[in-house]
């Protein structure tokens, strides 16, 4: 963080966007070293720290600033004044509420931990797709890009899912010196306590009512599938908590037009690729398309190119996309490696389109608790908005969910509605990405 | 609609059914609900309409060899609910409700509740009763139904009910009728219509609080468990099987097992869990194939060795599954 945005971050937001950007940085950094040297241990990862530690001096010494500014970034500078000033402002109905969603968040990051820390993995699809992969890198110290496809991850992994999240588990167990399933696991749980607590925070950034900020946090734990979500080891949770910061970062920077903002959202959209196939297909799509609309109908399409073609950003992007993008792209047009094979196999209806899809809605939202009441959130956001407030946020999370429904609707992915394998979690991560930003939105609409 | 059916529904839950159809019996009596039977192989009791039917009451001493099972017929499938192994005596006092098995996608009106009989088996004096169950019963289903337990937790797709229906449902229902209300009484003020919406989120966040902590209680008893009395998301003795099964295939030979190359056929009494978990987890890297002439064993997880497997030999037998080596 330091390196590509000096000391833009600070306190609790960097130390909370530094846990995803560090991951995101070993994982790249070990996914492309296989290209070149096989080994994925703890030997080349105190290398790549040493390498980072040397570029961050390089920089500092070509910079005007001194350490002890770096240093400064790092202060968590926690005051709890301005929270207690809100709640004592707050009527006593809203205390009440305040106290209540506080007790439920703790209960619930609590009994989420100790679910996480109590049992290893456990259903078929997160073992094959990402704890086999991780178990065959740990054992065989790396895995090799170049031989057969079966030799990506070797004997049995699912080698046309996102390995970054595989690289992470297996590095681990090195530090570890055993596989032992539980400590790999807990990465669902950290990322997503971490994001629980940036909901929290951008939103009282925002709006300084610890009611409404406490509202984020709050609904995202009442979602039911959650809470298995962070215990059950697929990546649907991960691409939408990572789909969260994505948003955040490019809502900031078309909020105050700085680039360093852009440049971080562009980081996570990166690094969100990395946690499952969805992400480019449907998640960093619908954020593409939502933020181009959102330039398009403010009329600062030639505003934002023209400040984003500096050297600086030029420079800054171009590293994302050879370090983060490049090894993953070339490895997948090298092996063919497609992104929804499972879909594909046993194929057997070949209509062009499945409106049958649409009988399910009222079991999969409404009848069973996937999601809680989610949908009596729905109006209370939009309300408002269809006088043409823009809001680049419900512009993302309309088109992810237009294009979710879209993959259900146009392709052989209906079967996963029809057997509701696939849909509940799919959605699932739209709706947490909706409620992430609840505080936001419902404070742009007020100050319309 | 759905409300009025569940009003009728409690106001008809005082009165029970008491005659069946049975099929399959050398003998077959039943009167007010005891009933006196003989079963030489495989016999069925009709328990009637599954929808008007959500609780069974089981009890009695039944002797004999075989397998009990309560399910629902659908065609000429029986989704089996829950089954009892008979071996030599068994008693049961069965109180058995069907709230939790509701699967909204699928299973027809008018499908019949069935009790199978598998087996050499026969009883004397046996409690068979299906009835809907009583107001109190309906509460207290719902509070201590716990869908995070279901094998589809990653998608929650059974669902806690009230009264047959859905209570998420009913929230949404009950928010519709508050709301307008609130809205009505209070000119347009849109802030009890948030408080509304969330105390019914608190709510169901507490039943869920509940849930979870009952999975995490259950989980954590049963997981810790001996192989033998594993219960974790209700696999029966399929762990302690599966654990001598990977002895006896030679999985567990070797340190690291990813150089054995064998394959395996495999016959589930339900497909999910146990055969799936098999492939895709337990008896890696041993390659399932659907072809029983290929496959270096033949594993069948409860159910009986059938005529064509009969001269293979024997690896493992364990209360009803079997290894077989090809």
């Amino acid at each position: 963080m330091w390196i590509f945005f000096g000391t833009k971050y600070k306190g609790l937001l960097l130390y909370i966007v530094s846990w995803f950007v560090g991951l995101g940085v070993v994982t790249a950094f070990f996914y492309a070293l296989q290209i070149f040297v096989f080994g994925i241990s703890k030997w080349e990862y105190f290398m790549l720290l040493v390498v980072l530690i040397l570029s961050f001096f390089i920089k500092l010494f070509l910079s005007k600033y001194s350490i002890k500014k770096y240093f400064s970034t790092l202060c968590l500078d926690i005051s709890f004044s301005p929270i207690r000033e809100s709640f004592l402002a707050l009527s006593r109905v809203k205390k009440i509420f305040s106290l209540t969603f506080f007790g439920y968040i703790l209960v619930f990051l609590l009994l989420s931990l100790l679910y996480n820390i109590s049992f290893p993995t456990y259903f078929d699809d997160s073992f094959g797709n990402w704890t086999l992969g991780a178990i065959n890198m740990y054992f065989d110290g790396g895995y090799r890009v170049f031989g057969s496809e079966d030799e990506i991850l070797g004997k049995g992994g699912r080698t046309n899912y996102p390995i970054f999240v595989s690289i992470f588990r297996a590095l681990v167990a090195d530090f570890s010196g055993f596989w032992y399933e539980i400590y790999q696991n807990l990465f669902q749980y950290v990322s997503f306590f971490f994001t629980v607590m940036f909901t929290f925070v951008i939103s009282f950034k925002k709006t300084k009512d610890i009611f409404v900020s406490l509202l984020p946090p709050f609904f995202i734990t009442s979602i039911p599938l959650v809470f298995f979500h962070i215990t059950d080891g697929y990546m649907d949770l991960a691409s939408g908590l990572y789909s969260v910061f994505t948003i955040y970062f490019l809502y900031r920077f078309l909020s105050k037009k700085n680039y360093e903002n852009f440049v971080l959202g562009a980081l996570f959209g990166a690094l969100l690729i990395g946690t499952k196939n969805d992400a480019l297909v449907v998640y960093l799509p619908g954020i593409v398309f939502g933020f181009i609309i959102y330039l398009f109908l403010n009329k600062e399409i030639s505003d934002f190119f023209r400040g984003l073609c500096t050297r600086n950003n030029i420079t800054r992007l171009g590293f994302i996309v050879l370090f983060f993008l490049a090894p993953q792209f070339f490895v997948r047009f090298y092996h063919g490696l497609a992104l929804n094979p499972q879909a594909n196999d046993g194929f057997e209806n070949p209509a062009w389109w499945h409106l049958e899809i649409f009988t399910y809605a009222d079991d999969i939202f409404i009848l069973e608790n996937n999601y809680n009441l989610i949908l009596l959130l729905i109006p209370l956001l939009f309300l408002g908005f269809w006088k043409g407030k823009k809001s680049f946020i419900l512009y993302s999370v309309i088109f992810i969910f237009a294009i979710f429904i879209a993959v259900f609707l146009f392709t052989s992915n209906y079967r996963w509605v029809l057997d509701q394998t696939t849909v509940n979690r799919a959605f699932m991560s739209c709706f947490v990405i909706l409620v992430s930003f609840f505080a936001l939105i419902y404070s742009d609409k007020k100050q319309k | 609609m759905k409300l009025l059916f569940a009003v009728f529904l409690f106001i008809i839950s005082f009165f029970r059914v008491d005659a069946f159809d049975a099929q399959g019996f050398t003998l077959f009596t039943i009167d007010q609900n005891i009933a006196t039977f003989e079963c030489a192989s495989t016999c069925a009791i009709n328990l009637g309409d599954y929808t008007n039917n959500d609780q069974v009451q089981l009890s009695g001493e039944v002797v004999g060899n075989g397998t009990l099972s309560l399910g629902i017929l659908v065609g000429t499938n029986v989704n089996v609910l829950q089954n009892y192994n008979v071996q030599e005596l068994l008693i049961l006092d069965e109180n058995y409700t069907l709230f939790n098995k509701n699967f909204y996608a699928r299973i027809p009106e008018g499908a019949q509740l069935v009790l199978v009989f598998s087996g050499q088996m026969s009883s004397q004096e046996f409690g068979v009763s299906s009835h809907t169950a009583g107001f109190i019963t309906h509460i207290t289903e719902f509070i201590q139904s716990n869908e995070g337990l279901t094998p589809y937790s990653i998608n929650l797709r059974y669902g806690s009910q009230l009264f047959g229906m859905s209570w998420t449902q009913i929230l949404y229902i009950v928010f519709i009728v508050f709301a307008a209300l609130l809205f009505l009484l209070g000119k347009g003020n849109k802030q009890n219509i948030l408080y509304l919406t969330l105390v019914l989120f608190l709510l169901v966040m507490t039943k869920n609080m509940y849930d979870f902590g009952r999975t995490y209680y259950e989980g954590v008893q049963s997981y810790h468990l001996s192989d033998t009395q594993k219960t974790f998301h209700h696999m029966g003795d399929y762990y302690d099987f599966t654990h001598n099964v990977r002895e006896k295939m030679g999985i567990d030979d070797v340190s690291d097992p990813r150089g054995i190359n064998c394959s395996y056929y495999s016959e589930c009494q339900s497909h999910w869990p146990f055969c799936y978990n098999w492939r895709t987890i337990f008896l890696q890297p041993c390659q399932n194939t659907k072809d029983p002439n290929e496959a270096d064993f033949i594993l069948l997880h409860k159910k009986e060795i059938p005529a064509s497997f009969q001269s293979k030999e024997v690896l493992h037998s364990q209360n009803g599954s079997y290894l077989l080596k090809n």
